[in-house]
């Protein structure tokens, strides 16, 4: 038996939910695709299916719990809509490397920026979920200065979720919030600012 | 190895009340990995645990059963941080969590044969080359049993450690797990287990999911892992015990109860 065979053999099975039911449902042919041989086959169609998906579960879990950490105001509001929209982004992602929580955590931000909130609602979810996204960039890069634009006062919105549970009144200003430091070795801080919206120049012409 | 007495792994979340209780903790195991690309904010806090309290790194994702071998940029980091800060010995998990460039998430069991007793080994050569401590080994918890095993999981232990000079961080929560989901026998275990070898222990508790007990490190530590503790510490003695909590942390004069009850066991 090939131990380096099986163990990417296993770790595909755990975390691949598709190939895991096929595996699952026909080693002998699911398997030859893995570079399994006749033996090793043999030995991982013993797997317990009922084992191996509960595994596979708790992992799925376990990134879920790493996001929550990450995300605490988008997981404030969307509250267990947060759970059905992992799930569904965890079929294709896998996250990878030494900060693989933090990047999935920023993958899931923009899965659902991208894919999932055209027309939520509350509209200013999708401000909450920028905001956290900013800040995760933030702790993931090596830059001084960032900015986003907003369509609520970015900060009325976090300081009245942090405060209670209810969701906040605020209307709708556009606004651009800037993140900066001095160093790297500096924390950051964040300012926000008005759009200011400038009347198009009526020109006479004498 | 020195004797250190009874401690809790650190985590952010009760940073302020650690220094409040710092009497109640001889010292703390940090998560290695969380200082490896530390920032300046991580440094600041690596620096004023070290100069707090004895400190004992313990890794996640070295990998230490992958066949594929160890990834040198994550052990070169490691063995910095181990050398940087000098413990009295530094533990990692019996299991691999990478293959074939997939980062699994978590600490996945290795089948107990020749094979992979021959891979950690190798593996472990490795890693000793590079770092003075003591590297202990930590025992896990597998939802999956591995096919094609050719010894029992205490006699892989056995071997691993006694090949490799490796002591024991043996998880008496994950030992009280293992027994309960893959229905095997406390003391058989431990007659088959270098006891000798054990430097450490974690306790904690964890929680039942769908008939299955989940290592959650979620709640207060059961009667049945207290008793264990008190068997285990009665056979051989130990240098350390750590308290491993990681979610629904209570407030920590919760944890400082756990953490003297321990001591009583220690002490006994």
């Amino acid at each position: 038996m090939s131990l380096i065979t099986v163990q990417q053999a296993l770790a595909r099975i755990y975390t691949d939910s598709k190939l895991r039911d096929d595996f699952l449902t026909n080693p002998d042919v699911v398997g030859r695709t893995l570079k399994l041989n006749c033996v090793e086959i043999q030995q991982l169609s013993k797997l317990s299916k009922k084992e191996v998906n509960m595994y596979a579960s708790s992992l799925r879990y376990k990134r879920l719990g790493e996001i929550r950490q990450l995300l605490p105001l988008t997981n404030k509001v969307l509250g267990n809509e947060l759970n059905k929209l992992f799930f569904q982004y965890a079929q294709t992602h896998l996250p990878q490397g030494n900060k693989k929580h933090l990047q999935d955590a920023i993958a899931f931000t923009k899965f659902i920026l991208n894919t999932v909130i055209k027309d939520v609602n509350p509209d200013w979810l999708w401000d909450i979920v920028k905001y956290e996204q900013m800040w995760l960039q933030a702790l993931d890069n090596q830059k001084l200065l960032m900015h986003n634009r907003f369509n609520y006062p970015v900060c009325t919105l976090i300081d009245s979720l942090q405060a209670a549970n209810f969701a906040p009144k605020s209307k709708q200003k556009a606004n651009i919030t800037i993140w900066f430091r001095l160093s790297q070795k500096h924390r950051w801080h964040h300012l926000t600012l008005p759009v200011i919206d400038l009347q198009p120049i009526k020109l006479k012409i004498f | 190895m020195s004797k250190l007495g009874v401690g809790i792994g650190y985590r952010e979340e009760f940073r302020s009340e650690l220094f409040l209780h710092r009497d109640e903790v001889d010292f703390l195991e940090i998560i290695g990995d969380r200082y490896l690309r530390a920032n300046h904010y991580l440094q600041q806090e690596l620096d004023l645990l070290n100069a707090s309290f004895p400190l004992v790194p313990h890794f996640i994702n070295l990998s230490l059963g992958s066949a594929e071998g160890i990834d040198s940029d994550y052990l070169n980091r490691v063995a910095k941080l181990v050398n940087q800060l000098n413990p009295p010995w530094w533990s990692e998990h019996l299991s691999f969590t990478q293959a074939g460039g997939i980062d699994i998430g978590h600490l996945s069991p290795l089948p107990h044969t020749k094979e992979a007793a021959d891979v950690v080994c190798r593996n472990i050569a490795q890693v000793q080359s590079q770092i003075d401590a003591p590297l202990i080994l930590e025992n896990i918890t597998y939802m999956v049993n591995i096919p094609g095993g050719e010894m029992s999981e205490a006699q892989f232990i056995y071997e691993i450690c006694d090949r490799t000079n490796c002591g024991l961080l043996l998880d008496i929560t994950n030992l009280h797990i293992n027994s309960i989901n893959h229905s095997y026998n406390i003391a058989e275990f431990l007659a088959q287990l270098p006891l000798e070898r054990i430097v450490q222990l974690h306790f904690v508790g964890g929680h039942w999911h769908n008939d299955i007990l989940i290592d959650s490190h979620s709640t207060v530590t059961p009667d049945a892992v207290w008793e264990l503790m008190q068997e285990v510490t009665s056979l051989t003695e130990v240098d350390g015990v750590v308290l491993e909590r990681d979610e629904n942390i209570p407030p920590f004069i919760e944890l400082a109860k756990e953490l003297h009850k321990a001591k009583t066991i220690l002490n006994s």
